[in-house]
């Protein structure tokens, strides 16, 4: 091999060097010999099969952590996480390992996101790994997720040493569970681990296998600089700090760095591991995974899937799988009092700092206000952003029906797009209307196939190719639009399949589809806000349902509400909402009073959540209501 | 200065099952026991009884106590009350307990009127909320309460119970104004939390009348009960001319009661509070302390005197309002002015009261101006 370096790259790297007093090349054998000793993988296990007690049992076993400082799950940072069960932010930790071979290892241990908007991310931390443990529950068995998951790993080519914990349950049938990972999956599970997290069981056993099975990382040192970045977060004071995987290359302090995709250009302050607490290093080599500070203020810089490499040195090409994030869903939030609208829009401003794929701008509303459009990656996006908009930054917000991109071509030869329903232009004006259409891979296991066709069919998908990826595992591909995608299709899609099914999809274009605008009529005065784009074929039944789910959520007023659903001027379908009777409360003596009094403040606060839309007060989950219409099928 | 004097007894000999007042099933060791800390926090606040001039001892089913229980109850409460300030003195009573032992402890000590848990007159609906049907043993204990000159007695009946149609109500209203009550409490049935009612609900085991029914049925109320004289004066509240119930107007007035025993709440000098809500937890207090005391709650005159004020038909004098607040009760609550608009509230010079159509939907109201 060659090595053809510049003159920079000579003098920086002569500078660590110097340190040991050794030569260039025994540098690189150095290098080289460290990289045979990294094991770089993740932990793939559904919901409760016990990753975080797994994660924690490691750091313990490796000392990483003191036991004093550990807390029950060390890994998932965020409160919101916690309780939603699932992981959003990724995290990665290095490892000190003793193994049997007398060797000492470094782990890295990558942490990973599970739902379907964060597939992406996900594929982009397992890149960064050669192996996953993938943990099942010996009582429970494989679930849908983990399988998703491993079939992302799998594709991503790593090795898997399956896990079978909570052995020490009464329940555990780790037999029946080896046998579900042989004929689910296809692994061999001859050697999978019997563990119990919980009581420390198998741990070490669990770390041997990564030894033994994971490979060591392939990069070389000497080649140019490729570092894959698999996520990143906003630190106040020193800017957006991304997190790295080095495929190819060193990366110092001091080095210029450029971001591929994005082409920012940065110097390197710092550099480090995470032990899980923030460790300095002089250097990150060829499979070492850790974080880079280098005053980045934009986090638009930073891309997930992004590749960075040496500004004087750039590598030839980007790492594989890079995507540009871009919004799938759009939703108009709104403040539920206007005098915050300036409070919100502080709000998105400090919220973009640490979410790079928010993108929002200034929208109106005749219903609503003034407020904001805000592009989504998909639904879970949307419901976290509602959460953290809420719980961080304290907002009371109203969120209009999400709605993807149309593309509207007009009778005059121009084209508009829309991302909001309300801004549709009159019938007359439209010559068609187009609409994003996604390819979509679904990875089942085989019995599953009729149920996910119907499904794709029912939400007007073309079916473009099945293969069967081992004799019990097939992937489907269908091209659909993507607003059938984003409402209410994974979920079908999981009770389809027994949540065995894994979704991953991508835009391919715009297609023309016979699309119409229903325009809701509270008391006789569309609104705005509550407006939907649909597929005629769709529209009677849709209309009807929003005016049925629009009695049920908004609550009684003083007057009778006709709710009416509307095409133009042709009313598709209608119903009332009945005047309010009897709110009262029949009792209050002198050892009521307190009690009474807080729940008519509670009721006060209901109402706060509500917006006032004319002389109709509308609570927020009407605004949703067009997503939930679903409960029939 | 203190009005009305409030004395609780927890015992019961079965729970309703709508009820969430303080209340159990305890051996009559517990009662006797309960009865002397009772007497001891009485004393306790000796010195302020002179001033009530209404005493109510409810429950619970005070009625229950066995015959020297009471005795020693009523008897402690005569030493420390001016009978000559007293304006009205009641005695909550289960229509079985209605008996002449009982009736003539009553006479005894000067109590001057009796309020009777009727509930309903129908038997199948009298069993789904835990009670028996009181038709016949109520029309003797009557004659007893009438031969002893006690003539002002009330009903408390409830509608809108599990099943129930207007018919029933039309029939427990005849059965009530057939035995010449001066006085009716009429409640809708409210589902409270943690009561077996609201559990065999939320296990679809009983269903209730919808709104339509119920709105039917306080209509028939409101209009037998006018028809024989009887006057509505608070949401679920009937008297015959001069028969209000004294005691009740302290609390919807918000002027000062004392509330004594397990889990009684008290308003004075300027505060709320209540006593232990548990049996052990009260009679440790009272060994230690004296009082039942457990804890304050926030006062909030202003807005309990429009939640408690608008309960009433007169409603409330905005001008008394004005006077203790130093702010115009409009300054205070600005929303009232939409709902003299909307016809939920009414106004004259000196008041501001609920509409018929406000009082069914005082919960709107009060709840927009909170």
């Amino acid at each position: 091999m060659e090595y053809n370096f510049l003159n920079g790259e000579i003098m920086a790297f002569q500078q660590i060097s110097t340190k040991g007093g050794c030569t260039m090349a025994d540098q690189f054998a150095e290098l080289k010999e460290r990289q045979q000793r990294i094991r770089n993988f993740s932990i793939i296990a559904h919901i409760d099969h016990g990753k975080s007690t797994l994660a924690d049992r490691i750091l313990e076993i490796t000392e990483s952590v003191s036991i004093r400082d550990m807390k029950n799950q060390l890994l998932d940072s965020m409160d919101l996480e916690r309780e939603r069960g699932i992981t959003i932010k990724l995290n990665s930790v290095e490892l000190k390992y003793k193994a049997h071979d007398g060797l000492e290892y470094v782990f890295h241990l990558i942490d990973t996101p599970g739902h379907v908007d964060f597939t992406y991310e996900v594929s982009r931390s397992l890149a960064a790994c050669e192996g996953a443990i993938l943990v099942i529950d010996a009582s429970q068995g494989i679930e849908a997720q983990t399988l998703a998951n491993v079939y992302m790993a799998l594709d991503n080519n790593l090795e898997i040493v399956p896990v079978i914990n909570k052995i020490d349950l009464p329940s555990a049938q780790p037999d029946m569970v080896k046998q579900e990972i042989e004929d689910v999956i296809g692994l061999d599970a001859s050697e999978a681990v019997l563990a119990s997290a919980k009581e420390g069981i198998g741990i070490e056993a669990i770390l041997e296998m990564i030894v033994k099975h994971v490979p060591a990382p392939k990069g070389d040192p000497a080649a140019s600089l490729q570092a894959l970045i698999f996520d990143s977060y906003y630190d106040p004071y020193r800017g957006v700090i991304p997190l790295i995987r080095v495929v190819n290359g060193v990366l110092r302090r001091g080095d210029r760095i450029r971001m591929m995709a994005t082409m920012g250009v940065y110097e390197i302050n710092d550099l480090g591991v995470y032990t899980p607490k923030e460790e300095g290093r002089d250097y990150l080599g060829p499979g070492d995974v850790g974080w880079i500070s280098a005053t980045i203020k934009n986090i638009e810089k930073v891309h997930v899937g992004d590749t960075i490499t040496g500004d004087d040195r750039p590598a030839a090409k980007m790492l594989p799988g890079y995507r540009k994030l871009t919004p799938m869903v759009y939703s108009g939030i709104y403040p539920v009092d206007a005098d915050d609208y300036g409070d919100l829009r502080d709000a998105l401003e400090k919220l973009k700092l640490s979410d790079a794929s928010l993108i929002y701008e200034p929208e109106s509303s005749e219903a609503l206000g003034f407020g904001f459009r805000i592009g989504f990656l998909g639904m879970l996006h949307m419901e976290i952003f509602q959460e953290r908009i809420e719980r961080e930054f304290n907002q009371n917000v109203i969120a209009t029906a999400p709605s993807v991109n149309y593309r509207v071509l007009l009778t005059d030869n121009t084209a508009v797009e829309i991302d909001n329903p309300a801004l549709l232009p009159q019938a007359a004006r439209i010559r068609a209307i187009e609409e994003p259409y996604v390819k979509a891979i679904i990875i089942s296991p085989s019995e599953y196939v009729g149920n996910i066709m119907e499904l794709c069919q029912y939400k007007r998908g073309v079916f473009k190719d099945m293969q069967y990826v081992s004799a019990s595992r097939v992937e489907i591909s269908y091209e659909l639009p993507l607003s059938e995608v984003i409402f209410d299709f994974f979920n079908r899609l999981k009770s389809g399949t027994k949540g065995y099914a894994s979704l991953d999809y991508e835009l391919i274009g715009y297609r023309e589809s016979k699309l119409v605008k229903i325009d809701i009529l509270l008391n006789s005065e569309p609104v705005d806000a509550l407006a939907l784009i649909v597929h005629q074929d769709f529209a009677y039944d849709r209309g009807l349902k929003i005016c049925q789910k629009l009695k049920e959520l908004i609550p009684r007023q003083l007057f009778e509400i006709p709710v009416q659903a509307a095409i133009g001027s042709k009313v598709i379908a209608r119903t009332n909402i009945k005047a309010l009777r009897k709110d009262v409360l029949a009792k209050c003596y002198g050892g009521d009073v307190s009690r009474k009094k807080k729940l008519l403040e509670k009721q006060k606060e209901g109402k706060k959540r509500m917006k006032s839309v004319g002389s109709v007060e509308i609570p927020q989950a009407a605004f949703m209501s067009v997503l939930e219409l679903d409960d029939d099928k | 200065m203190i009005k009305g004097l409030y004395v609780h007894i927890p015992f019961c000999r079965k729970i309703c099952t709508y009820c969430d007042f303080p209340k159990l099933v305890a051996p009559l060791s517990y009662q006797r026991e309960y009865i002397d800390l009772l007497i001891q926090e009485i004393r306790h606040y000796h010195e302020r009884l002179p001033e009530v001039r209404t005493v109510y001892i409810g429950g619970g089913t005070p009625s229950g106590l066995e015959p020297g229980l009471l005795d020693t109850l009523l008897s402690e409460i005569s030493r420390h009350v001016l009978a000559e300030r007293l304006q009205e003195y009641t005695v909550e009573f289960n229509p079985e307990d209605i008996t002449p032992v009982k009736v003539e402890i009553m006479k005894k000590h000067h109590v001057s009127r009796i309020s009777v848990g009727v509930e309903t007159f129908n038997p199948a609906l009298a069993m789904t909320i835990g009670r028996s049907d009181p038709t016949t043993i109520l029309a003797s204990g009557l004659e007893i309460l009438r031969n002893n000159n006690i003539t002002n007695y009330s009903f408390d009946l409830l509608y809108g119970l599990p099943g129930q149609k207007a018919e029933a109500v039309a029939y427990d209203l005849d059965k009530a104004l057939s035995l010449e009550p001066k006085h009716i409490s009429y409640y809708s049935l409210i589902l409270e939390p943690r009561t077996k009612l609201e559990h065999d609900w939320r296990n679809h085991l009983v269903s209730f009348p919808d709104e339509e029914e119920l709105v039917k049925m306080s209509d028939l109320i409101d209009t037998r009960l006018d028809q024989s004289g009887f006057k509505r004066y608070e949401i679920s509240n009937y008297a015959k001319e001069g028969y209000e119930s004294k005691h009740n107007l302290i609390y919807w007035r918000l002027e000062e009661y004392l509330g004594l025993g397990m889990g009684a709440s008290s308003q004075i000098d300027n505060r709320r509070f209540h006593n232990a809500r548990q049996l052990k937890a009260y009679m440790e207090s009272v060994r230690k302390q004296g009082s039942g005391y457990e804890a304050d709650e926030p006062f909030e005159p202003d807005k309990e005197l429009v939640m408690l004020g608008l309960r009433l038909v007169e409603g409330l004098e905005k001008g008394r309002f004005e006077a203790r607040f130093k702010l115009s009760i409009f300054e205070r609550f600005p929303d009232m002015k939409v709902h003299l608009l909307n016809g939920l509230l009414q106004e004259d010079d000196q008041r501001i009261w609920l509409s018929k159509r406000g009082m069914d939907l005082s919960n709107y109201v009060l709840s927009s101006l909170f």
